[in-house]
């Protein structure tokens, strides 16, 4: 078995692995909690809508490029530890890491534009503006849930409570 | 909308990626890795004045007892159930047993069991040695005529540091035969459904240099052919009934284990060729009584309900010097190996090493009994998880691409602390023996297409923010 290569990257010491695993975490959680601050600031503030609107693309990216780099220390973290796949703790990690990447394209192509397109007559308070803030709103306690909760379910499992 | 072109770039590279991970990593030749890593051998064991009793159980629904036929087809013979890579394909390779015992010995046998007799050269290993290489050898090759690299222990060859174990580095045989006067081996039994089980006897033998069978005569002998005349022997009519198996029977398993499936010394003639029809099916192992030290254990067996049950018996001390005597009270290491659905060499089962002791606290503590039996129902039964070990051999984990090459040269760890759970040693073993095999893992596919995403994502918000004014 000629694994030497794949051995070092796979199953060396993947401190660095980590290191750049809660960075992409850092980067990613540090753009949805920037939207989120700046959502509880429009609420009370809602002329500022279009310039929120403005900024939000920004940390889209920032959330993205976060997710990016989940992902690509995720998998040599996965990969030196083929046996969590079957761990109902690491499956439940996984199902809030899909739900918020699924809800991340739903706010890109959906809520996002939409938002631009809303917030300069927010005050209106249309049944269109209504209608979209409760869909706003079930996205948002999915984002919030969907990130603290596999936050929460990897601690537990990398401090072996569960 | 800001949806563009990234998903003209997102969705060929999703495509590329999944045709990458399914089609496109060549397998080897010697390459099956069975869907079911881990099963369960339950085991009990029992001892009187005497004798010591092994008794196992474990599920198959295969019927493993055919084993190696030559058959007639279209005008000349053809063998079937040749060592296959995997199980066979017509379940005509036996299925098997196994126990390795070692009395404290053999240095690492209690900490890392059968893992310590697989080295980097052994037959089917990607790192087999080939036969010519084999035969040049100087004591696999020209002492023991032998033509390929089986199970040894590290203290068979030369090396400064115990551990050390390259194949072709074997000890002259005087220092090999000082050290299987001094018990220093491991000792192999081997239920054989097939060689072995229709007489009701375990092939005993031992693991020094190679795996070798006890002195004496062993339980089965070949039956020799060609192409063109077929087998010497074929069962004698007078005694059986008929003069060859039905292949087509055989491929489906349709004879019962208390039938004749096997030949037998007893009942074999000479091949009269004008019995013989289109799918006449010979055993080429022929069956006889074994002899001496290697015929010291009875087996008897039973598959029911879609369950083997095997017992093994013998004598707690034998005299034999290729045999470990059993001592009440003293430390033994047992590994079992498991071979189902009809596959052989590497392709079988194994157990993590357990600590037997009779009539004493233990993993396993084998229980006095009055009589020449035991009574199954009053013996505790011991679950025993077995794996499928890979390609991990003893020469990887004393290296050092292998993370723990230290605390095992040192003989500091067992398996058991390294590995606690045998199933994620055995997918950790598989992984390293198709690393492909990472990539196709269920979260690694899901991760990457999330990678994939997250670029069209971002390809999305760089096209959004570069609209900004």
């Amino acid at each position: 078995m000629e694994l030497g290569f794949i051995h070092s990257i796979f199953f060396g010491e993947d401190t660095l692995m980590r290191i750049l695993h809660i960075v992409g975490f850092i980067i990613a959680v540090g753009g949805v909690a920037s939207i989120d601050f700046l959502l509880l600031v429009f609420h009370f503030k809602p002329e500022l809508g279009k310039s929120l609107a403005k900024v939000f693309p920004i940390f889209s990216g920032q959330i993205s490029l976060g997710f990016i780099l989940l992902s690509l220390t995720g998998i040599p973290l996965i990969l030196s530890r083929p046996w969590l796949s079957e761990n109902f703790y690491f499956q439940l990690k996984f199902f809030f890491v899909l739900a918020v990447f699924l809800n991340g394209i739903f706010i890109t192509y959906y809520a996002g534009p939409r938002f631009a397109k809303l917030a300069p007559k927010w005050t209106e308070r249309t049944a269109e503006i209504k209608r979209y803030e409760m869909i706003s709103a079930v996205s948002g306690v999915i984002s919030v849930t969907g990130w603290w909760g596999a936050v929460i379910v990897s601690l537990l499992v990398v401090h072996g409570v569960v | 909308m800001k949806f563009k072109g990234s998903k003209f770039i997102g969705i060929p590279l999703l495509i590329l990626l999944s045709i990458g991970l399914f089609q496109g990593f060549a397998q080897a030749d010697n390459r099956y890795i069975p869907d079911e890593l881990k099963t369960t051998v339950r085991m009990q064991v029992a001892y009187n004045d005497e004798d010591i009793f092994f008794r196992y159980n474990w599920d198959s629904k295969h019927r493993g007892w055919f084993h190696d036929y030559l058959v007639y087809q279209d005008g000349e013979w053809v063998r079937y159930g040749a060592p296959p890579v995997g199980p066979d394909k017509y379940g005509l390779y036996e299925d098997r047993m196994t126990v390795m015992i070692d009395d404290g010995s053999v240095k690492g046998f209690d900490n890392f069991g059968g893992w310590l007799t697989v080295h980097d050269g052994l037959r089917a290993l990607d790192t087999e040695v080939s036969s010519a290489s084999v035969q040049e050898d100087e004591h696999l090759g020209e002492n023991l005529d032998r033509n390929d690299v089986r199970k040894f222990i590290p203290q068979s060859r030369k090396g400064d540091q115990w551990w050390e174990g390259v194949w072709d580095e074997a000890l002259s045989q005087e220092k090999l035969d000082d050290l299987l006067d001094k018990g220093i081996f491991v000792d192999l039994w081997q239920w054989r459904a097939h060689r072995g089980n229709p007489i009701g006897t375990v092939d005993d033998g031992y693991v020094l240099d190679y795996r070798h069978g006890d002195d004496g005569q062993g339980a089965f002998t070949n039956n020799p052919w060609d192409e063109e005349t077929g087998p010497k022997y074929m069962f004698d009519p007078d005694e059986v009934g008929f003069a060859a198996l039905d292949f087509e029977k055989l491929k489906k398993g349709e004879y019962d284990m208390d039938e004749i499936y096997y030949l037998h010394e007893d009942f074999m003639i000479p091949l009269d060729e004008e019995q013989m029809f289109e799918g006449a099916a010979i055993p080429r192992r022929p069956l006889q009584e074994p002899e001496g030290s290697r015929a010291v254990i009875d087996g008897d067996s039973t598959w029911e309900d879609d369950q083997y049950t095997v017992e093994m018996r013998r004598e707690l001390d034998t005299g034999y010097i290729d045999d470990k005597a059993f001592e009440e009270g003293k430390e033994y290491t047992i590994a079992l190996g498991l071979f189902k659905n009809s596959s052989g060499s590497r392709w079988h089962y194994i157990s993590y090493p357990y600590e037997l002791r009779l009539g004493a606290d233990a993993d396993i503590e084998a229980t006095y009994i009055e009589g020449d039996q035991p009574d199954w129902n009053q013996i505790e039964e011991y679950e025993i998880p077995v794996i499928y070990p890979g390609q991990v051999t003893w020469s990887w984990l004393t290296s050092e691409d292998h993370a723990g090459y230290e605390e095992v040269r040192n003989n500091e760890v067992s398996i058991w602390d390294i590995h606690e759970n045998p199933k994620d040693m055995a997918k950790a073993a598989v992984m390293l023996e198709e690393p492909a095999r990472l990539f196709r893992q269920p979260f690694v596919i899901l991760a990457m297409i999330i990678i994939v995403g997250s670029i069209i994502l971002i390809i999305a918000a760089i096209r959004e923010i570069k609209e900004l004014n």
